[in-house]
Parts: C-alpha cells; structure tokens; sequence
C-alpha cells in the first residue's frame, strides 16, 4: 500500500503543467492550432461559396458534418456521465479521472454543438431555432427533434460546465494562494471566496452530489434524443424503438476510450505515472470491456431483426451495409468495436495500460465509423430505388472533420495550463476515505492503489 | 365538363383571348404583334401565338411575354396537333431566344478559317460584302458555281433563297440530308399518297407498331402521344393492346403491352409472316394477298422465325388477335418495310375508317410554296459530287450543318473558297464561314409552318415574332430581299418587301381557301390569324377503293453497301434520335441537356446501349468507356447495361458529339452520326464493342436495383 | 373547421396507363417554376433539381422484361413527415392540403428531405445560377431560389393563387379548370388531372375512386394526396 505524499509533492506534480510547461506544450498548442486554423479557412469557404462545396447530395443530405456531430456528442458522455456515475457509486479509483473525463464533455459538447450549426445551408441564421420573440412572429417548432437537440445540448452543455466547476473551486483556490498578481486575482475570482471552511465543504460536496445525479438523466436524454434525429423519421433502418438505448451505449462506449486515450496521453506528457495508474485503466479497460459487449448486443440486435424481418426497403440499407458498397466500412467498424477490443479487454494480462489504448484506439475509430453507418447508407437507399445514390466527402468536410480533433488538443492543452487536470482536492481527500474505510473493506483504496 | 370537350368547344366559338383567360390566366391578353410603347403596361401580361419550330411537327404555341420579355412557352390550346400540350423540347424554346452563345451581330472572318476568329460588323457591311461578292463571281460568269444549301422545312428563308438563286442564275440548291422527314416521305412513297397520312391511334383497339417511335420523335410526338392517352383510357372505348417490334426497347416499347426484339431490319418478315398467317387461317374474307400464294407461304412463321427470332406460336397468336380485333391498326418506322406493313391495314381495310389510316387526295400546299419562283429546282444532296473541285466557288448556308452531320464532308467545304452562314449558332460548319450573317430565333421571325398528317384538315400555324430580336440580328428572309436589292445587274430583286410581307400572302391564299378563320377581307383574316396562330381547313381524303399498294420490294431491300465481316463486327448498331436532343441541334439548349433520358436517366452526355448478358461476355461493366467501331468510323462513349436490348445489339443516341455549338452543347460525349453513312435514319450498320482504358463520364439522374446489381456482379 | 372545409383540396391524379414516362411535366415543371440549370458537374454530383421526375423501374428479364414509368413529384400528404421535422416551420400544411415551403424561413437543416419518404425534396446547394440572357426567361410569377433553402413542387401555387382570385373576382366557388399546373397543362397524353378532391363532383374525385386508384407508399400512412391510376384494373 502506498503511503499518502506529502502534501507539498502532490502539490508540486499536479499543479506542475498550471505552474509552468515545456517546449512540447508549445508545439501541441501550435500545431494543433495550425490545423484546426485550416478547418476554419475551410468553414470559410464553406459560408463564402456554399455548402455545395461539401460533397452532400440527393439523396445523402446529411453526411460527415452530422457524423462527427453524433460522434461529438458521444464521446462528451465519457465525461460528466461517467464521472457523475461513478461519483454516485461511490466508486474510490475515480478520484484521479474524473477531471479529466469532465474536461472531455465539456470539450466535445462544444465541438459537437458546432456541427448543426456549421452543416446548415444558412449557417449563418442558426439564432433561427433559438426561441426568443422576434420579427417573424415564430417560436421553433418543438415537434421537430432538432429543436429538442438544441434544448438537450444547451442543457447538458450547462450542466457539465456547472458540473466542472464546482470541483474545480478548491483546486482554483489553491492555485490562487500559490500565485501573484493578476494571477491571484483571476484565480481569486474563479474561486468565489473559497476559504476551505467546514460549510464550504460540506455544501461543496452537496452541490457536487446533486449535480452528479441531476446530470445523468441529462446526459442519458441528450444521446437518446440525439438518436431521436434519425429513430423519429420514417428511414428504414432509422425507424428504430431501441436507437436511445443504442446510442447512449454507443455514447458511453466511445467516451471511455476517449477518456482512456486523454488519460494515457496526460499521464505521459504531465507525468503524471504515479497518480494516473495502472489500476485506472484496468477499471476503465473493464467498463470498456462491458461497453463493447453491450455494444455488440445491441448491434446484432439490430441487424438480426432487420435481417429476419426482411423488408426489402431495410434490407436494401442492410445489404449495402454487410455486404455492400460498405461492407469494408461494416466489417472494420465491427472489428474495431467488438473484435480487437474484447479479446484485449478480457484478458487480464493484456489489460494493461498500452492494451487499454490499443482498445481504445480502435473503439473511437470504430465508432466513427458507425456513426458514418447509420447515417450514409440509410440516406443513400430511399424507398424508391430510382433515387438511389453515394456519397462521397470533398476536402472541405475532411478538414472540417480533422480541425476539430486538432481543436480538442488544443483546448485540452490550454486546460491543463489553466487548472489541474487530477483535482487535487480530490485526490487527497481519497486518503482521507481510505483511511477511513480501509479496515472496513477488504478492497484496496484506489486512490492509492498498491502495485 | 371535360377538358377535352371544353377545348373543342371552345375552339369552335371563342377566340384565343377568351379561352386563355378561362384557363387561370385572368389578367391575360392575346394580342398581334408589338404594342407601341405608351400602350404597353408594364406588369401586365401579353400572349402571343405562334408556332414551335423546334421540330416538323408543328405544335401550337402561346408566347407569355410581359416587360416585353418572353417567360413562358405553353400549347396553344387551340391548335389541333398539339391541343394545349407540349412537349419536353418546345417547352424549352426560350433557351433558344435567349441562348448565351447566340451570335450577336454579322461576323467576318479575320482569322484562318476555323480559327474562330471573327470581328463584328454592321448589317450593311455584311450584306455588301456578301453582294460584292455574288457580283464579283457573276461578272467571272460562273453564277452556277454560287450554292444554298438550306434545311429541309419549308420556311419564307426557303423561299427567299430559292428567289435569290433564280433571279441570280444558280440551280445549286442543296439540303443536307435528301431525306426530308423521313417517315413522313416514306409513307407517302409507300400509299403514293399526296402527303403523309394520318394514323388514327386514338380510336384503334389493337396496335401494331413495327418500330415506329410514334411517342417520341416519328412523326408528330405530341398529337401521337395525344392520341395514345386516349387509345388507353377513353370513355366508352376498351383499352386498347399495343405490340412493338423493335430490336431495342425504345420508349415506345417501353409502353407497349407485348414487346417483340425481332432482329434488326427482320420487321418486313414479321409483317409478311402476319399476313401469311391471316391467309392461311382465312382470317379475313377475302384479304386482298400481296405477293402469289407460293411466294406467300415462304414468309410463313415457321419458316422465318430463325430470321426474325420471333417463335412462330407468338406470331400466330398476334396474327389472330390483330385480326379478330375490332379496329386494327399497323404503323411502321422504316422505309424498307413500310409497304408490308401497310399491307395489313389493307388486309384489315381500315383506309379511311376510324382507328385505321386516313390518306388525303391532294395535300393542301403550303401557300408559302405557290409563291415559289416558276424555276425552282429541286434541292439536291450535298454530297462528294456537288463538291467537287471548283464546282462550288460560294457555299450560303442556312438551317443546315453538314461539318457535324456529314463530317466526311469537312474537308471539301473547308476547300470552298467562300462561305456564308445564316446559322444563329457558332456551330462546326458555321465555325469555318467567312461572313455571318446571323439569323433570328423562330420566336423573333415571321414564317407559316404547316403540320404533316392530320386525318381530315390541313392545319397552318402562323409563326410571328413574340418580342423584338434580343440581339443585332435579321431573320435571313429579310437579309436575303435586302441582299437582292445589294446585287443590283447581278439579280433582280426578290419580289417581296420583308419576310412579314411573305406570310400575309400566303394568309391571303389561306384567306381565299376559306376553312376555320371567317372574315370579311384580308386584314380581317389576318389579324384573326395573328391572334389565334393557327387556321385549319378541311381535306378531302382518299377513296379507299383505287387504293391499291405495289407489292413489297423485299428483294431489292436497302443492304449494308460495305462489305462487311460479321465475325469482325458481331454487333449490329442502331443508332436513334435522341429523344431530347434530337440530331444534335437541340443539343445547345442546357434545360434539354439536363433532361434525364426516360429509358437510361442519362444526362449530359452519350452513351452506349448494351444487353448485360453480352457485356459481361467483353468485361464490359456499367460505366466503363468503350469504343465503339463500324466500317465507316469509331466513337467513344461510356457503356449503359441495358437490359431491354437484343444480345446482339448495340444502340447509341444522336445527338451529342459538338466540337463547336455553343458551351453546352460542345466537346461533349460523341457524334454517333460518325457512325453511319449519312442517309436514312433506319439504316442499320454492323459494328463492334471493346472496352478501353480511361475515365468515362456517364452523369445519371436516378438509377434502380438492377443496374446497381448488376455492377455488383462483375 | 368549418372555413377548412369551405376550402379547396388540392389534389392530383395520374394516370399510369396514359403516361408514357415523355417527361414533358418535368420540362414544363422546370421553365414554369424557375429551376435553374444545374450543369454538367453538379448534375454529376447529385444537384440537378427535377421538382416532378420520371421513375422508370425495369421488371423481368430479357426478352421478357417490361418497364414501368412513374412521375414523382411532392405528394403533398396529409400526413407529411417532412413538416414536423422542420425547426423552423419552413414547411407547414396549409389549409388547402399543400404541403407549403417558405424559401426565406428555411435554415437548410435538410431534414424535412431525409424525412420525406418519396425523396422529392431538392436543396440549393449554391444559388442558383442563369447564363445571362437566359435569365430573361424566369417566370416573374415565381421566385427564384437562394442559396442554402430547400424546394419542391408546390403544386403550382402561383397558378393555385391565379385560379382562385378569378373564382373570387367572378364571385363563385372554385371549380376544374380554375387551376391547372404547368405540367398538368402539358402533359402530352392527359395523364394528370388536378383539382379539388373536396368537391365531389370534380374530376379528381371522380378518378379517385376508380378501381385503379392507388396511393404511394400507402403503408406509410403519410395520405398523399396525389393519386396514381394503376396501368390494369
Ligand atoms: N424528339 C424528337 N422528335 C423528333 C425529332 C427529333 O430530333 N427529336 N426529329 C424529327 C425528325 S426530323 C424525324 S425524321 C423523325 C424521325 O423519327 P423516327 O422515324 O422515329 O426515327 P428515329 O428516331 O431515328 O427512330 C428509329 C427507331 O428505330 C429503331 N431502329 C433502328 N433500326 C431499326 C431496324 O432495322 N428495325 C426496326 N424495327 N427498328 C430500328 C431505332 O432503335 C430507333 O428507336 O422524328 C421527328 N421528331
Ligand atoms: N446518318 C443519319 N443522317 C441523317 C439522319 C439520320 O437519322 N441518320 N437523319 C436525317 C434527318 S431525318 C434529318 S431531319 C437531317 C437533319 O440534318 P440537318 O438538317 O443538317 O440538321 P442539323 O445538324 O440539326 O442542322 C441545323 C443547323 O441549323 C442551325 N440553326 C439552329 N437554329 C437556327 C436558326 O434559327 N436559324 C438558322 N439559320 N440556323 C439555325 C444550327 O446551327 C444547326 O446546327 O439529318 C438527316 N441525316
Ligand atoms: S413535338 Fe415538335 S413541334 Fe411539337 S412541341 Fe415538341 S418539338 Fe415542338
Ligand atoms: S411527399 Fe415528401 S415533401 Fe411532399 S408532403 Fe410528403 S413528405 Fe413532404
Ligand atoms: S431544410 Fe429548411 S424546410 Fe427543411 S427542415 Fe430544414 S429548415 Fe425546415
Ligand atoms: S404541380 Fe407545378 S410545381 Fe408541382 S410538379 Fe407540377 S408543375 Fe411542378
Ligand atoms: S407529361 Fe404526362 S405522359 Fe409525359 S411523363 Fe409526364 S405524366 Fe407521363
Ligand atoms: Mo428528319
């Protein structure tokens, strides 16, 4: 069993990337930059020439911009979800991650909220679906699920700032008794006052609590109804009852491998190797493990009832999709999801750290792609076969595609120049439980995990 | 009320003006000519009728023009072909009137021929320039050597041109093809009727269609198309069955209830096999026979079905059907197998009775001709011949272009010394012209046009113009009195004041004639007629009795001049009009460009027809390019896996293949008339597939599961 | 209710056996409601816009295969799925059962077309695009569309509008004839009929209870209201 750091050492190592960063940083944060800066030039000449420019047709009138939207938006449930759900449990080992899962939500939410806006015809008026009186005498339409989106977005988005927030106002206070100058009074001012005292605690920890389980319901309804997009019109292989369930699984799924490659990035660049450990990526490699066979469950579930209910309207989407001009898409998404990451993920021995990544790797390619999967094919086979057609991106949707991981990056760098990526508080108050808890259960605290 | 009667109705009674109003138009007015300007009312809207002049068959039109901008074609509901409809390509002759790549003004030429180079100049510049020319040749006496060669359609340019050479002393008329319309002359040949005869579908209970794409192009698209709906669905009428020979599945086929793909040029066989059979049966009493009873029984099904691929039961069958039908109906696409064809409605004797075939006496001339000079030579093809060295010193052209139709032709104009085009397009002959002289669109031009075929009328359609020329150019009728007037002791003058002048004579002989227009002088009559846009009178048709058909000259059938070697060419190429594009002139129009092709949905470009099942034995799939080689040339187009054609067929349409006609239409898929030998339109040529290397563009505008599956099967 | 129910239903039948798949209704459909031409490369990418199409379907196998023509345009349901989906009410059902489309509301979500069961909806990828002087040949009764907006047929409400003030300034009810869409009016068999299915006596009402009488996509329950004549009874 590890004993406890001193308080300064903690303070020292997880405070060092606000304190001071290295030449890496600086090439992270410009090339990430340089790269997301080529998505905004191609936004550019998307609001100048049009959104022809894209590779968007009839029938495929939506394509990458609403992939990555859903892809986004899942990989923002790693986040406060996670760390909302595992705070609920009770679950000691989040002490370390669950910033960093916060930082993920709050992140993609802002790049997947982008995506309605910028695959607009007119982007320009996206205020259009936001309700407030205007000249033309219209509130939304909030029969339309793109109106619930908006709702469902904007709320989440909330919630998970308030939700990274309010942990971080110990961290940020600390920080500010660390520092001078403007410095001090920027923190100062982030920390609202905090003093440390027994109330500020204890309402902490409430707030914290409340949120947690406010958030998850918020965070389940967001996927569902992003799933609703496409479960609500009448598409075959759309028209689905268990989409909700579906794409909150799938949305889980790809968070966790985004967490765990965020994880494993961080714990090298920030050396982080004593509190990012091993452990954690057991556990996550376990609940990615779940996930993937969850995923698996639901996918086959789909398919098989598609397939056995044999309509030929779905079946034409099926059949592209197995076996047709997707098939290498299909079958690399299943791969991806299910085939590489399960033998990985349940043998313990390959559970390792650069094993989780691997897994990981391939879930969020795999998710991407099945992203791609549900919306291509099923827009590319109408009812009326005469219509049928393809798709195919131009440059503009690719660089539209790879600016925002860039932008990731960089706003992730950016965060842990600001503010301490493990809360600090956090992590010592695990200490604190496992003392207290340590004669009760047999289990190891882990926050401190014995290895 | 029905529409229909509502239409009849009103035709009988009311002027234009009324009846357009009683179509939702309430603001309306149908009215002559220009209106002068401190009458014109700006908003209002101002309808003209006229003529569609972008194919023979002569539909009716209204012209809506408002701010003295044309915006809108649609049928003369008054017009007896058309009755209101319209088809795909006259509904896109605004795009003609306001083509970007009009020639805007005359032209001369200023650098090497073909270089395209060309400076604008003035009307009096260019017609001086072309008098100072035809002078110059007549004072060298070799007037002879001064050629027209002009469109088929009678036309007041026509006219103009006739005079012109008369009164300058040439008899060098030419056409470009001889063959006129073809199915119409055909016909007329076959019956040695006066004119093309009217083919009553409407009323017909049973059809049989040897070719004849009778929907699409033959010989009046939309009065035939007209009379289909109703042959389907009349009230009172059973639907009535249609059969279709033809190798390919045109669109035609398409809607006929029993497709047969007899081998290419076997239709005669067919039709002889079927009257072999109705005599043998004794299906009808005393069927007249065509050929003696031994020479008969050799057609029999049996013995021909190994040539025509149709199994003897089908055609026994069709036999029986075609004659214990109520009132049978045979058409024909072809001129080689039109009298055996002909024949049966012999046989049924449905000459002149309803749902069967009406043939007029006399055709009622087009007065436009009796003002024809009294020396007008017969136009003669322009062939190697008419072109020999020297024999033509000066080539005027007009509605005609032979570099792209006859492009072997290309060389011995390019050896012309002097060549002037009317054309309104830089097309490939006019590209290689030293003055143009650009024409007006037909919705700028004065002209009377008459429609071929009707069952007992003779139908005149006034073509007038529907706002003032958009650009510097002259309907070249006037252009060609002006030149006269220019040629000073070379010619004497046309005998006529301007192209309009032209037309209301030959409305005053229309006036003479009496039929639908009363009225009480030519002015009257005229300005009845400027309104409405269309006179009809009645015609005589021909007593069936003396009608009697010479005998099928199988023997002598139209072959394949070149030796040709099947195993060499194992193919037999059908190449047809496009259905929107036509021979290619109507390629320049972007709206018929972008019309998918009703059997394919191919859009902007050429394409080659080919039966999968042949495709898949060369590794031919859907897209790939192929070249596509006869004896007389070789093309490259991508392949079209089309499943409703014979194995042993290749089809590919006219109609694309510019190297010089304007932005859309140039540098654009391939000239299938490089195909064939320039002649008749049925003539069919051996030919042979391979696929080659390199992209091919073949756009479509929608598709269906079996090509798709197709593709996925190579 | 009672104004809806004094209102006209517009609706439309198509004869299948009549129709020959000629496409002059996709032409006139064209020049009369200002669709521009797309040109070579966006027709090559999926853009050229046909408000009305013709649908051929091949069936069988040679010798013995056959095709079936359909035109397709809006089916103006009365159950329509592309009018929920709209954010912004860009699509909305008027009283008279056409399935409206407001140019300048519509944000260009692209929704209402993947809802659109019948894939009639065409989007306005750039603007559209005239060669000067083709442009002198728009209808001014139309409005050209701008860039980024969604379209469709409208059942020609310019000629809807036209129709009805004449029925008004004439001071009785709407009856067949008022109104005639431009490819209804140019349709070269008399394939389509267009009018008030309301009204019992109308010819569209008439035709729709024929035996022939079939809806597309039926099983969707969208109610279009354009209704085809099959080829056989
Ligand atoms: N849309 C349209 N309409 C037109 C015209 C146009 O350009 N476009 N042009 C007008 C003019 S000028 C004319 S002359 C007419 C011409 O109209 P048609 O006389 O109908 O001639 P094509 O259109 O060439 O059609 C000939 C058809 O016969 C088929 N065919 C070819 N060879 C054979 C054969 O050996 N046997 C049989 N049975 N079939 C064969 C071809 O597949 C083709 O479908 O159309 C007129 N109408
Ligand atoms: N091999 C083969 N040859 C054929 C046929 C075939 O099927 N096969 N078909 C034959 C038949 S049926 C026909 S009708 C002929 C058609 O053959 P042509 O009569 O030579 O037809 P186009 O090539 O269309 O020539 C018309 C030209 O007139 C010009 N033009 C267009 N509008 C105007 C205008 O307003 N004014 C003037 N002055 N010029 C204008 C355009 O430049 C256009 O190119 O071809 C015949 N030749
Ligand atoms: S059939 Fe010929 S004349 Fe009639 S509208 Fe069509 S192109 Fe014009
Ligand atoms: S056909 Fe499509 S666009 Fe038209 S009303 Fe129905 S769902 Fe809407
Ligand atoms: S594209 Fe326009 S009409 Fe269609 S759903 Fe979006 S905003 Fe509404
Ligand atoms: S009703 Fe009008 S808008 Fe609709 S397809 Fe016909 S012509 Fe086009
Ligand atoms: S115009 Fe009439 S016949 Fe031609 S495709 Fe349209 S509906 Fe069919
Ligand atoms: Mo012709």
């Amino acid at each position: 069993m590890q004993d406890r750091p001193a308080d300064a050492k903690i303070n020292a190592d997880l405070l060092r990337s606000v304190v001071k960063v290295g030449r890496g940083w600086y090439a992270t944060v410009i090339i990430s930059a340089l790269v997301f800066a080529s998505a905004i030039g191609a936004f550019g000449y998307q609001l100048y020439s049009g959104i022809g420019v894209w590779g968007i047709n009839r029938p495929v009138m939506w394509a990458l911009g609403i992939t990555n939207f859903v892809f986004w938006i899942g990989i923002s449930h790693a986040g406060t979800l996670i760390s909302a759900i595992l705070r609920v449990t009770g679950a000691e080992w989040r002490r370390p991650v669950t910033r960093c899962a916060e930082a993920i939500t709050v992140f993609a939410l802002m790049i997947g909220a982008m995506f309605p806006i910028i695959h607009l015809g007119r982007p320009l008026l996206f205020y259009w679906l936001v309700p407030y009186p205007n000249e033309r005498g219209l509130w939304p339409n909030f029969r339309s699920p793109l109106t619930w989106d908006f709702f469902a977005i904007n709320t989440y988005l909330t919630g998970s700032i308030i939700y990274l927030y309010l942990p971080l106002i110990p961290d940020l206070a600390l920080i500010r008794d660390k520092s001078r100058g403007l410095r001090r009074r920027i923190y100062g001012a982030l920390s609202l006052g905090w003093r440390g005292t027994e109330l500020q605690w204890a309402r902490l920890e409430k707030a914290v609590q409340i949120m947690a389980v406010v958030i998850i319901p918020v965070a389940v309804s967001v996927h569902t109804i992003v799933s609703w997009d496409f479960a609500m019109a009448i598409r075959p292989m759309w028209h689905s009852t268990i989409f909700g369930p579906y794409f909150v699984a799938g949305a889980i799924f790809s968070g966790i491998a985004a967490l765990i490659l965020a994880m494993a990035v961080i714990r090298r660049a920030l050396h982080l190797e004593d509190y990012l450990r091993p452990i954690h990526f057991n556990y996550l490699g376990l609940l990615l493990l779940t996930m993937s066979l969850i995923w698996f469950y639901f996918t086959f579930a789909e398919y098989l009832t598609t397939w056995y209910g044999n309509e030929p309207a779905e079946m034409a989407v099926f059949n592209s999709k197995v076996s047709g001009a997707y098939s290498p898409m299909f079958w690399t998404m299943v791969a991806c999801c299910f085939f590489i990451p399960f033998p990985i993920l349940a043998i313990k021995k390959l559970r390792t750290i650069k094993g989780t990544v691997i897994a990981s790797a391939a879930v969020v390619v795999g998710m991407w792609i099945e992203r791609f999967l549900i919306i291509v094919p099923t827009l590319a086979h109408p009812r009326l076969s005469f219509n049928w057609g393809t798709y195919r991106p131009t440059w503009v949707e690719i660089l539209l595609t790879t600016g925002p991981f860039a932008y990731f990056v960089l706003l992730y760098a950016i965060f842990v120049k600001l503010f301490p990526i493990v809360a600090v508080w956090e992590y010592k108050e695990g200490f604190a439980v496992s003392k207290r808890t340590d004669s009760a259960s047999a289990g190891e605290p882990a926050a401190a995990p014995a290895d | 009320m029905k529409r229909r009667e509502f239409i009849k109705l009103t035709s009988v009674g009311a002027t234009g003006a009324t009846l357009l109003s009683a179509c939702g138009h309430p603001e309306n007015k149908l009215i002559p000519v220009f209106i002068p300007d401190n009458e014109y009312v700006p908003g209002l809207d101002y309808w003209k009728a006229s003529v569609c002049a972008i194919c023979s068959a002569g539909c009716g039109i209204v012209v809506r023009t408002r701010e003295r901008k044309a915006n809108k074609i649609e049928g003369n509901p008054l017009h007896p072909v058309n009755r209101g409809a319209l088809c795909a390509r006259g509904q896109a002759g605004l795009q003609v009137l306001y083509n970007p790549d009009r020639i805007r003004s005359p032209l001369k030429r200023t650098g090497e021929r073909g270089s395209g180079q060309f400076a604008e100049i003035s009307w009096d510049e260019a017609i001086r320039t072309l008098a100072e020319k035809l002078r110059e040749i007549k004072a060298q006496g070799r007037a002879a050597s001064v050629a027209f060669l002009i469109g088929n359609r009678a036309s007041a340019s026509r006219l103009a041109a006739e005079h012109l050479l008369s009164a300058y002393g040439s008899d060098a008329l030419y056409t470009a093809s001889g063959s006129g319309d073809l199915a119409a002359s055909s016909y007329a040949m076959s019956y040695q009727s006066a004119g093309p005869p009217f083919f009553d579908i409407a009323n017909a209970t049973y059809l049989l269609s040897f070719g004849a794409r009778f929907l699409e192009t033959w010989l009046s698209p939309v009065m035939y198309s007209l009379a289909y709906g109703e042959f389907r669905r009349a009230s009172g009428k059973a639907r009535g069955k249609f059969i279709h020979v033809e190798p390919r599945m045109s669109l035609t086929a398409a809607n006929a209830d029993e497709w047969l793909p007899a081998r290419p040029g076997s239709e005669e066989l067919v039709a002889m096999a079927i009257s072999q059979v109705i005599v043998r049966e004794g299906l009808i009493k005393d069927a007249p026979v065509l050929a003696s009873a031994a020479s008969l029984d050799s057609y029999a099904p049996e013995k021909t079905a190994e040539q025509t691929d149709i199994p003897a039961e089908k055609i026994i069958r069709i036999a029986r059907e075609f004659a214990a039908a109520e009132r049978p109906l045979a058409i024909g696409g072809g001129a080689e197998s039109m009298q055996a064809i002909n024949h049966l409605n012999t046989m049924v004797g449905n000459l002149n009775k309803p749902g069967g075939v009406f043939l007029h006496e006399k055709t009622f001339l087009n007065p436009v001709e009796t003002l024809r000079p009294d020396t007008t030579p017969a136009p003669k093809m322009l062939n190697e011949a008419a072109l020999e060295n020297g024999h033509v010193s000066a080539l005027l052209i007009h509605e005609a272009n032979p570099v792209y139709t006859a492009a072997r032709l290309t060389d011995k104009i390019k050896a012309i010394p002097f060549i002037a085009s009317f054309s309104s397009f830089m097309d490939e002959t006019t590209q290689l012209a030293d003055l143009i002289l650009p024409d007006n669109s037909y919705l700028e031009s004065w002209d009377l046009r008459v429609a071929p075929g009707l069952k007992d009328e003779a139908v005149f359609t006034l073509m007038q113009p529907v706002v003032k020329p958009e650009f510097d150019t002259r309907q070249t009728a006037d252009v060609l009195i002006a030149l006269s007037r220019e040629l000073g002791d070379a010619a004497r003058p046309i005998p006529f004041e301007s192209s309009e002048q032209i037309v209301r004579r030959a409305a005053a002989e229309l006036h003479k004639a009496g039929g639908s227009i009363n009225a009480a002088s030519d002015e009257e009559f005229w300005k009845a007629f400027v309104e409405r846009g269309v006179w009809t009178g009645r015609l005589a048709t021909e007593s069936s009795a003396d009608k009697t058909i010479a005998a099928p000259a199988i023997e002598q059938r139209n072959q394949e001049t070149v030796n040709v070697n099947e195993s060499e060419y194992p193919f037999t190429l059908l190449a047809y009009e496009h259905s929107m594009l036509g021979l290619g002139e109507q390629a320049n129009l972007p709206l018929l460009q972008e019309m998918p092709d009703p059997m394919t949905s191919v859009m902007w470009g050429s394409w080659v027809e080919i039966n999968p099942k042949a495709a898949a034995g060369l590794g031919i799939a859907d897209g790939d390019l192929v070249e596509v080689a006869t004896p007389h040339g070789s093309v490259r187009a991508p392949a079209v896996l089309y499943p409703a054609i014979r194995p042993d067929v290749i089809a590919m349409p006219f109609g694309q293949g510019h190297t010089s006609y304007g932005r859309y239409a140039s540098a654009r898929g391939a000239n299938a008339l490089s195909l064939i030998n320039l002649g008749m339109a049925l003539e069919t040529v051996r030919a042979k597939i391979a696929k080659i290397s390199g992209g091919a563009k073949l756009i479509r505008f929608g598709t269906d599961e079996w090509e798709r599956m197709e593709k996925k099967q190579r | 209710m009672s104004e809806q129910q004094n209102k006209p239903q517009w609706a439309m039948v198509i004869d299948l056996d009549r129709c020959t798949g000629c496409e002059a209704c996709v032409a006139a459909c064209r020049v009369e409601n200002n669709i521009a031409v797309a040109g070579e490369d966006q027709s090559a990418r999926g853009r050229s816009i046909n408000w009305i199409r013709v649908e051929r379907y091949f069936e069988g196998e040679y010798p013995n295969i056959r095709a079936r023509f359909m035109p397709v345009l809006c089916q103006h349901c009365e159950e329509a799925p592309c009018e929920p989906v709209c954010p912004v009410y860009a699509t909305y059902h008027t009283d008279e059962g056409l399935n409206a489309q407001i140019y300048n509301r519509c944000v260009g979500t692209r929704y209402c077309a993947n809802n659109c069961p019948y894939t009639v909806r065409f989007f306005n990828f750039f603007g559209s695009k005239w060669d000067a002087p083709l442009d002198k040949a728009q209808n001014p009764e139309v409005s050209v569309r701008t860039r980024g907006v969604m379209e469709k047929c409208t059942f020609c409400i310019q000629r809807i509008r036209a129709g009805e003030e004449k029925a008004k300034d004439e001071g009785r009810a709407i009856r067949d004839g008022d109104v005639v869409p431009a490819c209804v009016q140019s349709c070269t068999t008399r394939a389509m009929t267009f009018g008030n299915i309301a009204d019992e006596t109308s010819e569209v009402a008439r035709l729709a209870k024929s035996g022939r009488a079939m809806r597309l996509l039926e099983e969707l329950g969208t109610k279009p209201r354009v209704i085809y004549l099959n080829k056989s009874d």
